[in-house]
């Protein structure tokens, strides 16, 4: 197992190069300038020349690339051009709030799906079944952001039910703290609730038709004993499944559902950076994201490991 | 220049000197209004549409910086109700007769948020930084000397009369904001945030929301009866203020509904009917917020030929551009400053609104146009904007013209903005630089601004004309000159100004809705 | 995104059959797969016939009919600069289901390319999955939305953008394939016949990638016109007048309390084209490959 964790984690070190090349290059083609936008519409050209300066925009690619790797090293990814602040703590700030937010909508998406799942594959081919499996195909079909707007105007407008959007910490106001995440969570949770609730059923029915299933339920084990004995235990491989899958749909889809419900998170901060031409925290952002989802889908594989010894390491 | 020219300037702020010093008298011994302490609440939150690129008001020329850091900063004059300067950290001004020399009393007694007393040593740190990194530093150009004879009195000689020097001084496009002397090395954007003014910066979480509380070292300034401008008596009565930045209008909207939010800025049009009959909100009505139009480039074809540019102009119809564009919040007139500002005036007014498609069709075929492609770029962060090249560019086609519209985020769209190859009309709205004087929308046609890529000498010398011009009259006449021109020559296509709708809480008393919502002298009730 | 199989509605078994059904037969007589053709078939009517069905140009104003709730005249009602919605909707269906079949064939040939090269030629394998692991590594709306802004914001580009997104996600799927075949014992007779790599590929592999491959593609268009629909939202697709269905959520995202109908139309409509091409990906893969049961995409 140590091997495997090792040999995964080789792999991950040219992903993750290739990763930083691909964002800072990316960057590199914007056609935006943070500096023009920072001097405003009637700057003159010496204006915004003198900003690029400041900034430290002048400097050659591959120089700005040079000192970027350089402070990787030191676990410094540069200061934010907008946010006045090192991006590391730019992440900091935001990370937990995202993790708030994916956590909640990771929370409905087992409370919901699993459940989902698992009745439709008993009561298979009954109305419950067909009830779950329309519900889990709008889940998948759904634009998340275009059923937040729907969900934000009739519980946040017009039933006056939910705050219409924005945040607040934990700390400060725990119940205020639940009903910010509520409608943003259940927007991002619908998709993934409806993955879970097919790949369960799914997984469940094939389960049911086992032998000794079949032999359990023959030798008169009460039915929901023998579910929780066996079957169970076989469902936790495609629910880790998706979760692991979740945690990069769900850091992708908070980049639109923290922009419409105005949540300070990790994925309206990536935006809002992508739309000011915040280079460093674009480069910073997008490298510190794909390295939670290597690390996150190494965890899955172990995960599984230890779930399933059949598994086979040799290939994937 | 005449000696009569010269001293007629000098006069005048002399007599505003005295004013003021009268006015010191008059309003000093005024005690404050009565029942302070039912007055005073914890907190209020503000709905703010855009997050400001910096907090450093020398390095910014976003409305959403001045937003907040006009709460947290003080100039040393500013601008009154009526866009007329008056003194802020200054005490009084002299102007020597030959016009080269500023001389500047500061008020004494005064503290920044950290607890050091404001000196003349202050106020010139400040100019200095402003001359190294300040966005519009070009404003102090002209100083050749400044220094301090005593912590209260500061100097600054030109060398050569300015007649608009103070009113440029005063600008709050980038504001010349008073920071103590030890911050005057931060490279731009990097300040921190001390100012004199009645609030001190808490925190900022981006994204989230800009957090000042009560600045109790503040003095509150008794030569006014209450706001003028960004200055006057200023009285803080909440102990926090947030800054929410809800960029969507309908959150906002919906904030305000509730009650999350006292104040927002930006009210859409459409929720503003809606709202109209709310007991628990009241919609304030700014008008003159914005001069909706649009730049044409002389340099691409088609608009290099001014009777293609004529059709253009004269195709248009400004009311269904303004009401599709702003929801029906916009008054129409021709006019590059607003209404009621000094220096307003309606030349060119035949040229606007013409709305005669079949004429522009006749002068298009005429210009012997062949169908090349007309590249309008617009952005959609601001909605008007964005809304308006969609209805032009309908009017456009209707007339035969082939249109294309480019949409960007407005960081691109101004970067484009600079590439004469990129564009034919590129639309945007003009709010502060219209409202402060006629200097913002000159300096953006002449050398070396230029945004239609084609020198024009006779604006050039018009502008040479202004800031030299020695009376008011004088320089209003070449203003309307100006104004003229461009519309002669098809420069800028206005389309209408824009009202900008603030909302506030029914319960929050003393808003006087502004340019940039001010919070100072504002209390909830109840 | 998964796409995960019902094995409970799997095909109704035609009764009395002789011998076994044509894949006609078996895709006809799958009620889901039916279902999703009908939606999918209908939207394309819709798409291929928008300027004989439109009511008024998509994009002809009317200043003075803002805001028109829905009537005889105008079945879905005008938006708020008074176009007609129903014209647009019909016209949105045309752009929308362009770009997803574009993504689609463009994700179909370069994903083919790469999971052929990487699974076939041993030494590709490494840098080629690699690249794609980058790629996928990359929330997916993001980085669509990072190269949008830098490509500039028109339908091609939008296309580009998915395109490259979704790529590692087809390549996957074909190089498991390959894999598998890879090893058959026919494709070591070919070889030991001489027979060149190329022509291995094309007469051996490819034909074996097409099943799984067609699946992983109608889900891919149908998380194109979702994708499109999020770009066009934040202002990097297709830029304005086009009639897209995102272009509409998001101007009608201002009048969402006064004009809720200018939002709930086009996103119906991207609700509903999406459910139809989900549909037809499972009833596909029930078909075609029933041993495809868990392809996380």
């Amino acid at each position: 197992m140590p091997e495997f964790i090792l040999r995964r984690l080789l792999i991950a070190l040219p992903v993750l190069l290739l990763v930083s090349l691909i964002s800072a290059s990316i960057m590199e083609l914007v056609p935006g300038d943070p500096a023009v936008l920072i001097a405003g519409q009637s700057a003159s050209d010496a204006e915004i020349a003198m900003v690029r300066e400041q900034l430290g925009l002048n400097r050659p690619f591959v120089e700005r690339l040079g000192s970027w790797y350089a402070g990787i090293a030191r676990g410094d990814l540069g200061d934010s051009i907008l946010l006045n602040r090192p991006v590391t703590q730019a992440i900091a700030e935001r990370v937990p709030v995202t993790l708030a937010l994916a956590g909640f909508a990771l929370f409905l998406t087992v409370a919901i799906g699993l459940p989902c799942g698992i009745i439709a594959a008993v009561r298979a081919n009954t109305w419950v079944d067909q009830a779950v499996l329309t519900f889990a195909l709008i889940g998948v079909s759904v634009p998340n952001f275009w059923l937040s707007l729907m969900l934000i105007v009739l519980f946040g407008v017009m039933l006056d039910w939910l705050p219409a959007g924005g945040y607040v910490m934990f700390a400060d106001d725990p119940v205020g703290w639940v009903r910010c995440l509520i409608l943003p969570g259940l927007s991002l949770a619908l998709l993934q609730v409806g993955l879970l609730a097919r790949i369960s059923r799914a997984t469940m029915l094939e389960v049911l038709q086992q032998d000794y299933v079949r032999t359990a339920r023959a030798k008169g084990m009460p039915m929901w004993s023998v579910y929780g004995k066996h079957a169970l235990k076989n469902v936790m491989v495609p629910v880790i499944t998706v979760i692991g899958i979740s945690c990069g749909l769900l850091l992708s889809g908070s980049v639109v559902i923290e922009t419409v419900y105005s949540i300070p998170g990790m994925g309206r901060l990536l935006a809002s950076a992508v739309f000011g031409r915040d280079y460093p925290m674009i480069q910073g952002g997008l490298l510190v994201t794909a390295a939670v989802l290597v690390l996150l889908n190494l965890l899955v594989d172990v995960l599984y490991a230890l779930i399933d010894p059949r598994v086979r390491y040799g290939q994937r | 220049m005449t000696a009569r020219n010269t001293t007629a300037p000098r006069r005048r702020n002399l007599v505003r000197g005295v004013i003021t010093g009268l006015s010191i008298v008059v309003f000093g011994i005024l005690s404050p209004p009565a029942a302070l302490a039912q007055k005073h609440s914890a907190m209020l939150a503000i709905g703010q549409e855009a997050t400001p690129p910096t907090l450093d008001p020398h390095f910014s020329t976003s409305v959403a910086t001045r937003n907040v850091a006009m709460h947290i900063f003080e100039q040393l004059v500013t601008r009154d109700e009526n866009n007329q300067v008056i003194p802020e950290l200054a005490d009084s001004w002299q102007i020597s007769p030959d016009q080269l020399t500023y001389t500047f009393k500061i008020r004494t007694g005064l503290k920044f948020h950290n607890g050091k007393e404001l000196t003349s040593a202050d106020i010139k740190a400040s100019f200095e930084r402003y001359q190294r990194i300040g966005l519009a530093r070009v404003t102090l150009a002209p100083v050749v000397a400044m220094t301090t004879p005593d912590a209260a009195t500061f100097v600054i000689k030109v060398n050569k009369p300015q007649p608009v020097f103070l009113e440029e001084l005063s600008a709050f496009v980038v504001p010349i904001a008073i920071i103590p002397a030890e911050q005057a090395d931060k490279e731009g954007g990097k300040l921190d945030l001390i100012g004199t003014g009645p609030m001190q910066f808490v925190e900022w979480v981006p994204d989230s929301h800009i957090r000042l509380k009560r600045f109790d070292g503040y003095k509150p300034d008794t030569r006014y009866k209450g706001s003028e401008g960004f200055g006057g008596r200023k009285q803080v009565w909440f102990d926090t203020v947030d800054f929410k930045i809800v960029k969507e209008p309908s959150a906002r909207v919906a904030g305000l509904e509730s009650g999350q939010l006292q104040i927002i800025e930006d009210l859409p049009a459409e929720s503003a009917k809606r709202l109209a009959g709310n007991k628990n909100i009241v919609i304030y009505d700014l008008k003159n917020f914005w001069l909706h139009g649009a730049w044409v480039n002389f340099a691409r074809p088609p608009t290099n030929d001014l009777r293609v540019r004529r059709a253009i102009q004269i195709a248009l119809d400004m009311e269904e551009i303004m009401e599709i564009a702003t929801d029906g919040a916009y008054t129409l007139q021709p006019g590059l400053q607003y209404p009621g500002n000094p220096y307003y005036v309606t030349n060119g007014a035949a040229l606007y609104n013409a709305k005669d498609p079949k004429k522009a069709a006749a002068l298009l075929k005429e210009a012997g146009y062949k169908g090349e492609e007309l590249v309008i770029i617009t952005n959609s962060s601001y909605q008007s904007m964005y809304k308006a090249a969609q209805v032009v560019a309908e009017q456009l086609k209707a007339i035969g013209l082939k249109v294309r519209v480019d949409v960007f985020d407005w960081g691109t769209a101004m970067k484009h903005r600079r590439d004469k190859d990129a564009w034919n009309l590129w639309f945007t709205g003009q709010g502060t630089g219209p409202s402060i004087g006629p200097f913002t929308a000159m300096k953006d046609v002449v050398s070396p601004q230029k945004n239609q890529f084609v020198a024009d000498p006779t604006l050039d010398g018009l502008f040479a004309e202004l800031v030299t011009g020695n009376s008011f009259e004088a320089r209003k006449a070449t203003f309307a000159k100006f104004q003229e021109r461009v519309y002669d020559q098809v420069l800028f296509l206005k389309f209408g100004d824009l009202i900008r709708k603030q909302a506030a809480r029914s319960n929050v008393k003393g808003f006087v809705p502004y340019r940039i919502p001010r919070l100072w002298n504002v209390w909830v009730e109840g | 995104m998964a796409s995960v199989d019902s094995v409970a509605l799997a095909p109704d078994e035609p009764a009395g059959a002789d011998r076994p059904p044509s894949l006609w037969q078996r895709l006809l007589g799958h009620r889901l797969f039916v279902t999703g053709a009908v939606i999918v078939v209908f939207m394309l009517l819709l798409a291929i016939f928008a300027d004989l069905i439109q009511i008024l140009p998509p994009e002809k104003m009317q200043v003075r009919l803002r805001f028109q709730t829905p009537s005889f005249s105008f079945p879905l009602g005008t938006d708020n600069y008074g176009r007609d919605i129903w014209s647009r909707l019909a016209h949105g269906a045309r752009l929308s289901m362009a770009i997803g079949f574009a993504v689609a064939l463009l994700t179909g040939i370069t994903g083919t390319a790469n999971g052929v090269f990487a699974g076939y030629f041993r030494r590709l394998d490494g840098p080629l999955m690699r690249l794609m692991d980058a790629l996928m590594a990359f929330p997916a709306i993001l980085l669509a939305i990072a190269i949008a802004a830098a490509l500039g914001p028109s339908a091609f580009n939008a296309v580009i953008a998915l395109s490259i997104v979704y790529t590692p996600r087809t390549a996957r799927v074909v190089r498991a394939t390959v894999l598998v075949v890879r090893e058959m014992d026919y494709v070591a007779a070919a070889k030991a016949c001489g027979a060149r790599d190329l022509w291995i590929v094309w007469r051996h592999v490819l034909p074996n990638s097409i099943a799984p491959l067609l699946v992983q593609l109608t889900f891919i268009f149908a998380y194109a016109i979702l994708a499109e629909a999020i770009l066009s939202f934040l202002g990097v697709g297709p830029p304005p007048p086009a009639p897209t269905w995102g272009n509409m959520i998001a101007e009608g995202k201002d009048y969402l309390r006064e004009a809720p109908l200018l939002c709930l139309f086009p996103g119906v409509a991207v609700a509903l084209i999406c459910l139809g091409l989900n549909l037809l990906g499972d009833g596909l893969r029930d078909v075609l490959d029933p041993r495809l049961r868990v392809q996380i995409g």
